[in-house]
């Protein structure tokens, strides 16, 4: 990661924190709604992958924002 | 009204028919501007600069040190790659001024462009910390994790794509709304022949849609490609 952010930067790191947690929601409703008009089982696949979409959200803002992985 | 999608322009006549959408035609202006402009700036070089190798100077100075300050020292061999990504999507989002359909309002092309970012990062993820370590990175912190951080990986290149394409692409929505409705207001005060009031007003509306919301959007891009793609390597 970078030692000294500007303005700018810091601009881009935030707006990456509102789309990183909506990507995999909506991903997770359009896989469940396939899913679900695959095996025509409304609406068990959509609530699960919505859930999935919510825990992967949070993980990757986590990752996103509470800095570094160990090494 | 049709709608806002790129429009087909012709048809490539092998298999069953290429079309070849306005986006590509346009991504082609874009490519002979940007080859004519790397030719005749770089044609002679001086010790002291002076007219065009002023700005070509200024644009690889800052891009220089804008990729070491971003992802230090040792990765200083993606800054020529982060120049040229910025130059295309800069001159992709301000083509919105000269009238054009800007190829970034099209999601192929800001998709294709995340793609080789996210080759990037595992490209190297895969050889710099060896694939074993690489594969590893998954099932951290617990094993069944697994799934969820594939996800979480996946959903990179779509923010990614998604964001740049969002932005034009409502902005050139807007615009062409705005357009609109300013000649119908030109017709109804009488002026069907001559819609004066497109003339100006649109003007700031492009100067913050195109200008300002097309650089900022190319800044961000490469700025996040960056990020991500230093945190791939430790």
């Amino acid at each position: 990661m970078a030692k000294r952010f500007d303005m700018l930067s810091n601009l881009a790191l935030l707006s990456q924190i509102g789309i990183s947690m909506l990507a995999p929601i909506i991903g997770g409703v359009y896989l469940g709604r396939w899913l679900d008009s695959q095996f025509n089982s409304q609406p068990i696949f959509l609530f699960a992958f919505i859930f999935i979409g919510i825990i992967v959200a949070f993980i990757t803002l986590f990752k996103f924002a509470g800095g570094k992985k160990k090494s | 009204m049709e709608g806002f999608g790129a429009k087909i322009l012709f048809e490539i006549p092998l298999f069953d028919g290429i079309p070849v959408t306005e986006t590509v035609v346009n991504t082609w202006i874009i490519m002979a501007v940007l080859t004519l402009f790397a030719v005749i700036a770089t044609r002679k070089f001086e010790a002291v600069p002076r007219g065009i190798q002023n700005v070509v100077e200024t644009l690889v100075d800052v891009l220089t040190s804008f990729t070491k300050q971003t992802m230090g020292e040792k990765k200083m061999v993606y800054a020529p790659y982060m120049l040229t990504l910025f130059l295309l999507l800069a001159f992709s989002n301000l083509l919105g001024l000269f009238g054009l359909r800007p190829p970034t309002a099209d999601l192929n092309t800001t998709f294709a462009l995340a793609m080789l970012t996210f080759f990037i990062i595992h490209f190297n993820g895969i050889t710099k910390k060896g694939p074993l370590t690489y594969a590893k990175g998954y099932l951290e912190p617990m094993a069944f994790m697994l799934p969820l951080n594939i996800i979480g990986e996946l959903a990179l290149p779509i923010s990614l794509a998604f964001r740049l394409f969002g932005n034009i692409v409502g902005g050139m929505i807007i615009m062409a709304l705005i357009y609109n409705g300013l000649a119908s207001a030109s017709a109804a005060i009488g002026l069907s022949f001559a819609p004066i009031l497109q003339v100006g007003i649109p003007a700031f509306l492009h100067l913050y849609f195109d200008v300002f919301a097309g650089l900022i959007q190319s800044f961000i891009f490469i700025m996040l490609s960056m990020v991500f793609i230093g945190n791939a390597y430790d």
